[in-house]
């Protein structure tokens, strides 16, 4: 009679390493593939600052490529979480988000827990505000996670 | 369907919705630049400095979005290198071209608008002044004046030719016109050949002297009396769309911050006492 074993999944926070990581992957995709259109506009159509304060016409051209931009980077993560809880990078870090408790968020917590995507005043304060206070604090969540009661996590299995 | 399909089917969904949301945005197809005052090869210069404009033409060849160039010249010329070479970076570009010449566009300032396809100036515009100059300071009296005895030990005998410290010598002089003369022949050449004249023709035209922007039409040396508007009239009849335009940069950040007072006022003196005592036999168009 053979033993029966018993395998045990259990959900521990992601390091920092790899949530940095996996983010990176995601940037390089991003940058890549999604923006690229928009991204390669903008940069030809860039000129010094000053100029931009002389063509009003221009600079509204320009932030409106930078809206569409942080949108499509905020659907990006959205999109992906949403429907895979894992974008990309995480997945290939074997990252997962889950809610409070292990179980697949909704549609509102993917979305708030990604405010910091968006990358317009005033969510871009996020991304300093964010880091800093998981610093300080030593929490393995950020704000909008505390707030989405979301969590990055890897899945480890124990057997028995 | 397996997590690596929908992550791809959603990447491939968001650039596609990248790629409509750049199509419609209202872009310039049109760029502008500035070519003003003295022009100089020399990348940090109060006038136009020719190796910017050449990165900045360059790099509008790669934007499949402009369509149309429009110069706006006002300059008495400057250096002719730097002439040649914004005419240059003009002619590489394969889209429309078209100056308009303001205060004035002269010498070096006219080649460049010459290497355009359409040339507009205001009936008061000075233009033409085709010729090159070769000037060099001498102080030699001065320094016999003082008692001061200039010797320079040269490898050859020309190396010093032009030298501020002693007298031109009548086969240095006959050296430097030559080579006046060579590049006088190349300004003509470049403006026949880009304003479609023959050489005798500009050459008759090339004794440095300047005209307005009527008797200028009337010479063949601009195609039409106008303003920018005009310009871009012209280009939107030539591309057949409208026309919205841009400005290219004429300034660096870097610049712009050291455009403080005493950095101009010392800029300017040491420049001015530099470019008189070395201007040794330098090429002016």
């Amino acid at each position: 009679m053979g033993k029966r074993k018993v395998v045990t999944k259990i959900l521990v926070h992601a390091p920092i390493g790899k949530r940095l990581l996996a983010m990176a992957l995601d940037l390089l995709i991003l940058n890549t593939f999604v923006i690229a259109p928009l991204s390669s506009r903008v940069m030809a159509l860039l000129p010094a600052p000053q100029v931009l304060l002389h063509d009003v016409g221009l600079a509204s051209v320009l932030s409106t490529y930078t809206a569409t931009m942080a949108a499509l980077i905020f659907g990006y993560f959205v999109l992906m979480e949403f429907f895979l809880q894992q974008s990309p990078g995480k997945m290939a870090l074997g990252l997962l988000v889950v809610g409070d408790r292990g179980d697949k968020p909704g549609f509102a917590q993917i979305a708030m827990r990604n405010l910091n995507a968006v990358l317009i005043f005033p969510f871009l304060l996020l991304l300093v505000i964010e880091p800093a206070i998981m610093l300080y604090s030593g929490s393995p969540q950020r704000l909008s996670e505390q707030w989405s009661r979301t969590h990055v996590v890897e899945q480890h299995e124990v057997k028995a | 369907m397996s997590k690596y399909t929908k992550a791809a089917g959603i990447i491939i969904l968001l650039y596609v919705i990248a790629l409509l949301a750049a199509a419609p945005l209202p872009q310039g197809n049109v760029a502008v630049l500035h070519i003003d005052g003295v022009l100089d090869t020399s990348r940090h210069t109060d006038g136009t400095s020719s190796a910017r404009v050449v990165d900045q033409l360059d790099a509008l060849s790669g934007n499949p979005a402009i369509r149309g160039l429009i110069i706006e010249v006002d300059s008495p010329g400057g250096s002719g290198v730097a002439a040649w070479e914004i005419a240059q970076a003009v002619k590489r570009l394969n889209i429309t071209r078209v100056a308009v010449i303001r205060g004035v566009g002269a010498s070096g300032g006219y080649w460049v608008a010459s290497a355009t396809d359409h040339v507009i100036a205001s009936p008061f515009s000075i233009v033409g002044s085709i010729g090159v100059t070769s000037s060099y300071l001498e102080i030699s009296q001065l320094l016999q004046h003082y008692g001061i005895t200039y010797n320079e030990i040269t490898s050859g005998t020309y190396k010093d030719m032009g030298s501020p410290f002693k007298q031109l010598a009548p086969d240095e002089e006959v050296l430097l016109r030559q080579a006046v003369q060579q590049a006088q022949q190349s300004f003509v050449a470049a403006v026949a050949q880009n304003r479609h004249m023959t050489e005798s023709t500009v050459e008759s035209l090339a004794d440095g002297r300047i005209f307005l922007g009527d008797e200028a039409l009337s010479l063949g040396l601009i195609d039409e009396i106008g303003t920018q508007t005009d310009a871009v009239a012209y280009l939107e009849s030539q591309l057949n769309s409208t026309v919205i335009t841009y400005e290219l940069p004429t300034d660096t950040w870097y610049e712009l911050l050291s455009q403080g007072m005493a950095t101009r006022l010392g800029k300017g003196i040491g420049q001015g006492f530099a470019t008189g005592l070395l201007a040794q036999a330098s090429i002016k168009t």
